[in-house]
């Protein structure tokens, strides 16, 4: 029954990870790097709790395939609801099984604890060494060992460790009256041990700041930041250990105490969802959906999301744009989805970082290599707790084998070369940097490099627009960094340059109509009396535009401009 | 019969006595490829073991080597698969031993089965003695951003590196610019910029954290330099930016948009001024004072409008006077070396501590030789102005920030000739008259391992004479609080 319970947890918590939050799981992944070198385990094995980290990096690296990282989390998860009902087993051997449905709160609060992007998975291991600890010393049925095995806990697990002092005050209570004092004695020392060990780690590890050491080093991405949901899983299993030493239901009988179980087991599970899908966000589950999807070149996945629901974040409507140059789709549908301008093609420099991560995907398929570079290397050193992160070493890696910097590839390259799932794909370019360009993408921006001249700006940020039109001027392709430009003059409004953008490359099949828009623009303002590129304007978007001209000049409402004209370029260029 | 047998015991103890390789399939005449390439390097008695691999495109399945004495005598026997580690004692027992003289490696590799013997290389031990480490800073090779970074001392007898202090501990502020007084960690000068900017100052026993900007010098102190009495410290104040390069190889240019030197006096917290190096027209930066303390190096250039003017930023090498007695500048600006006249920009002068020389870094333009991969190490011959690149550790990679040892012996600098983008250290040996042996790789105890993997550049390297034994927390303590002591022109 107990195993089928469990079971039935781990399901749930599989199909959450699976369902609800899967592009959650392929993110934690995304911003660390777990390789299989000696000298990453010595860096772990250097601070307290570094074990637990380790193990807990070893897990999340197979969150880079949405299913396993799902199982995993079901596993560990499951582990610490089974891991804290042997706990309260092993203070209280007889404890009633009425309780049980309690043993399942410290594995809800981890759950819960891991919806949030900045904590770590290392917390959820290290729990598990720590009630593993309780019940070895618990067996061990020796109260002197409570001093060793805090020490060592802290050592394996950080300060997780501390709670393993509730374990004999407990048994203070539950104990025979007789062995009390013996009983106190252990209490004592096992608090004596913490004390102890708490100092000593502030003597030992002093590059640490101590507010680490006493509540984790590698608990969450941002050290010495601890959310409500780190304490509420701290605290579970001291709580529930507490209560589960309250006299159960043993006299009830038989079927009242299924009825008692089965009310106490539905309570918990409608309060586990509760607090589950409060720690649960989808808003930003579909900005990773977003940026996983344009950082593995899933364009028709994006546009589907976007024409589902529209994207309204930098982040989404970076990646919908992406979505729509790289599908040749941006100078017809731009203005079918909300866009914030310039910034919607790409991010400024000074931005989150999350949002450069995204941003540097765009520029990486702008062309604009540099950028790319800059933003994405700068996500990645600025990202809270300095962690290395698998996906932007790739990128650089990339990024260095299309620049021709090889020796710098090199590099990246060796890195991923130690991990499980990115090692085949470096071990093949360590081999022959040159089988780059058999792919079809790093083929094509190797034609973007040392394309423009020798721009030097001195603001923090680059001149994107003269780049693209340097380097498309230099490809004369209708490419991606041609529709790139035309973008950024769209939403730049610059109808100008627009026009002479145009001209830098020759369209195949018929022009864009968000294109024949902006040329038309002049002629709608001077009232037809501009001129205009007739080469390039068909005769349908032409009488388009004399209707909009003329439901302009009769000062028709928005509602109505924005239902006939929303779509257009003409309604974005007027609207403020 | 008896002497037919002692022949043949002798030659087989001869034999495994020997500094030939161990038993080799056939044997090329030229140096082995290894990495580190410790061929040919002087090294001083007390560096940690040379634990080096067989060089990559090898595809070694084992490696061997021989070390032996000058006269041939094998003191050291090891093979590995991938990297030959000496064991510590061992390696300075040899060491201690041969102070003075070469030491030979004979090198075998194994491949496709097969061992491959090369001819051996040797290794100078040098008498020059060295300091009992290095600190230096580690940090992402990145642009901008203040991201994870620390600074470091490293024991260079072993393996040890110590965290000096990391900014971890007070929420990721940049550390730099960290210096001792030739070498004496005992005064030492540590610039923190970010929120909890501040200019850590430890000095006759006490450690203070300082406010260093004033109404009259802007901004904050930046590139130090001790006086060897330690009563005052050169400062440079610079309001630096940097800019990007868009599509050349080149990544980013640092540069000053304004620079002035300032002699700081830490026992009255006064600020020395001098309007000679304080001109608007020029940027003054890197000062450095003499061994005897009587003068201050530094490089100056002409103001530009930076960063369109970058190309036309060359600096010269210059010096004016210093009196310790009054604390006073000389009255005239020396140049020594005319940066814009030789088409370059001289940078980060290091004199010698006995007097003789004055390294510095030397590239096309600017004034940051990291992001130059055309920087390369200059030495000025202070007794007869001789000015020449040191052709025998420059490589085509930037060769800059360097340091001298107490003994000026021994220069550590950064380089980036192992990979175009992670600075690495180097450190090389100057005999008495100037010329330099092979530089040898800071060594590691798995150095493909360490290298491989690090994702961090070392840079701002120096020697320490001893741990440098500033408490990281007492550090942190003070950096995040507001309390520092503001310094006053004088």
């Amino acid at each position: 029954m107990k195993r089928m319970f469990t079971a039935l947890f781990a399901l749930a918590v599989f199909l959450f990870w699976m369902l609800v939050l899967p592009y959650h799981v392929l993110y934690q992944e995304e911003i660390q790097i777990f390789p299989y070198t000696w000298s990453h385990l010595r860096q772990c094995l250097a601070f307290p709790g570094g074990v637990a980290s380790y193990l807990g990096e070893f897990f999340v690296q197979f969150f880079h395939v949405a299913w396993l990282g799902a199982l995993s989390l079901a596993v560990l998860t499951a582990l610490a609801q089974v891991q804290s009902w042997r706990v309260v087993r092993s203070v209280k051997a007889d404890a009633d099984n009425v309780w049980y449905p309690l043993s399942f709160i410290p594995a809800v609060c981890f759950w819960a604890f891991l919806c949030d992007a900045g904590n770590l998975v290392s917390a959820l291991v290290a729990f598990l060494l720590v009630c593993e600890t309780a019940v070895i010393v618990r067996k061990g049925k020796h109260g002197k060992l409570w001093v060793p095995a805090i020490a060592l806990a802290y050592y394996l697990a950080g300060p997780m460790a501390f709670i393993l002092v509730l374990v004999p005050l407990v048994d203070i209570f539950t104990s025979d009256p007789a062995k009390r004092a013996a009983k106190v004695l252990d209490a004592a020392l096992a608090a004596l041990a913490c004390g102890l060990v708490a100092v000593l780690s502030t003597v030992v590890f002093t590059q640490y700041p101590v507010k680490s050491l006493l509540c984790g080093v590698e608990y969450s991405h941002i050290p010495g930041q601890y959310t409500a949901s780190f304490w509420t899983s701290v605290i579970s299993l001291p709580a529930v250990l507490l209560f589960s030493m309250l006299p159960g239901g043993e006299r009830l009988r038989k079927k009242t105490r299924i009825y008692v179980l089965a009310a106490f087991s539905v309570v918990i599970s409608l309060a586990s969802y509760a607090y589950v899908r409060k720690h649960c966000s989808r808003d930003l589950e579909r900005v990773y959906a977003y940026d996983y999807h344009a950082a593995h070149r899933q364009w028709d996945k994006i546009i589907a999301m976007a024409e589902k629901k529209t994207p309204r974040t930098p982040s989404e409507v970076i990646c919908l744009n992406l979505a729509l140059v790289m599908k040749g789709e941006s100078g017809d549908r731009l203005f079918e989805f909300f866009q914030s301008g310039v910034p919607g093609l790409f991010p400024n420099y000074d931005t989150y970082v999350f949002l450069k991560f995204t941003g540097s995907e765009a520029l990486y398929q702008a062309g604009l290599l540099n950028m790319a570079l800059h933003y994405s290397f700068e996500a990645y050193q600025t990202f809270p707790g300095g962690r290395e992160s698998a996906r932007h070493i790739k990128r650089m890696a990339e990024v260095n084998m299309i620049k021709g910097t090889g020796d710098v590839a090199e590099k990246y390259l060796k890195v991923l070369s130690r991990t499980l799932f990115y090692g085949k794909w470096a071990k093949r370019y360590l081999q022959d940097q040159s089988l780059m360009l058999e792919d079809a993408v790093y083929s094509r921006l190797a034609g973007c490099r040392n394309s423009a001249p020798d721009i030097f700006d001195d603001m923090y940020d680059f001149p994107k627009q003269a780049i693209l039109r340097s380097q498309v001027a230099k490809s004369g392709k209708a490419d991606e960094s041609y529709h790139y430009l035309l973008a950024y003059d769209l939403l730049d409004k610059d109808v100008e340059s627009l026009a002479s953008d145009i001209r830098l490359a020759k369209i195949e099949g018929p022009v864009p109509v968000l294109y024949q828009e902006a040329l038309l623009v002049p002629w709608i303002a001077s009232g037809g009396k501009a001129d205009y590129d007739r080469d390039l304007v068909s005769d349908m978007v032409l009488s388009r535009a004399q209707a909009f001209a003329e439901d302009l000049q009769t000062g028709r409402v928005t509602s109505y401009m924005k239902a006939r004209y929303g779509k257009t370029f003409w309604f974005y260029y007027g609207d403020k | 019969m008896k002497a037919y047998k002692f022949i043949i015991l002798a030659s087989v103890f001869a034999l495994l006595n020997s500094c030939g390789v161990p038993d080799a399939d056939k044997s090329i005449d030229s140096y082995p490829p290894i990495w580190p390439d410790y061929v040919g390097v002087t090294v001083p008695s007390a560096i940690a073991p040379l634990n080096f691999s067989a060089a990559e495109g090898c595809e070694a399945e084992g490696i061997a080597v021989s070390v032996c004495d000058e006269g041939g005598s094998k003191l050291i026997s090891l093979s590995d698969r991938e990297t030959i580690k000496f064991p510590l004692r061992k390696w300075h027992k040899v060491l201690e031993a041969n102070v003075g003289k070469s030491l030979s490696f004979a090198v075998s590799i194994k491949r496709d089965g097969a061992w491959t013997s090369y001819k051996p290389f040797s290794v100078e031990i040098s008498a020059d003695p060295i300091d009992y480490g290095l600190t230096y800073r580690l940090i992402k090779a990145g642009y901008q951003s203040f991201g994870h970074m620390g600074i470091f001392e490293r024991n260079l007898t072993n393996f040890r590196q110590r965290t000096v202090l990391d900014n971890k501990m007070f929420d990721a502020g940049c550390l730099n610019c960290h210096t001792s007084n030739r070498t004496d960690p005992s005064s030492y000068s540590l610039h923190i910029r970010g929120d909890h900017s501040a200019t850590l100052l430890k000095h006759d026993g006490q450690t203070e954290c300082l406010n260093t900007t004033t109404d009259e010098t802007g901004g904050f102190f930046v590139y130090p330099s001790w006086h060897p009495s330690g009563k005052y410290i050169a400062y440079s104040v610079n309001k630096t930016r940097l800019s990007f390069y868009t599509h050349t190889d080149r990544k980013l240019e640092v540069y000053d948009q304004a620079s002035d030197l300032v002699v700081y006096k830490p026992e009255t917290h006064e600020v020395i001024l001098s309007d000679l190096v304080r001109r608007k027209d020029r940027f003054e930066n890197y000062p450095s004072f003499s061994a005897d303390g009587s003068e201050i190096y530094f490089v100056s250039a002409e103001a530009g409008d930076l960063p369109k003017e970058i190309r036309g930023n060359q600096y010269s090498l210059c010096k004016i006077a210093f009196d310790a007695e009054s604390g006073r500048f000389g009255d005239r600006v020396d140049t020594l070396v005319n940066g814009p006249a030789l088409g370059m920009s001289i940078n980060t002068p290091r004199p010698s501590y006995d007097g003789r020389f004055v390294m510095v870094a030397a590239m096309d333009y600017g004034t940051f030789p990291i992001w130059h991969p055309e920087a390369d190490l200059w030495l000025y011959d202070i007794r007869t102005g001789d000015f020449r690149a040191i052709d025998e550790i420059n490589s085509d990679c930037p060769d800059s920030f360097h340091n001298w040892s107490s003994s000026s012996r021994w220069v550590v600098f950064t380089t980036r000739r192992d990979n175009s983008l992670y600075t690495r250290l180097y450190i090389a040996h100057m005999d008495e008259n100037g010329h330099f042996g092979r530089p040898f790789l800071l060594p590691q105890r798995n150095p493909r391992e360490y290298y491989d993997q690090l994702m961090y550049s070392f840079n701002t390297p120096d020697f320490t004479s001893a741990p440098v034994g500033l408490n990281p927390r007492a550090a942190r303590k003070m950096l995040l609080s507001t309390d520092r002591t503001r310094v006053r022109v004088r």
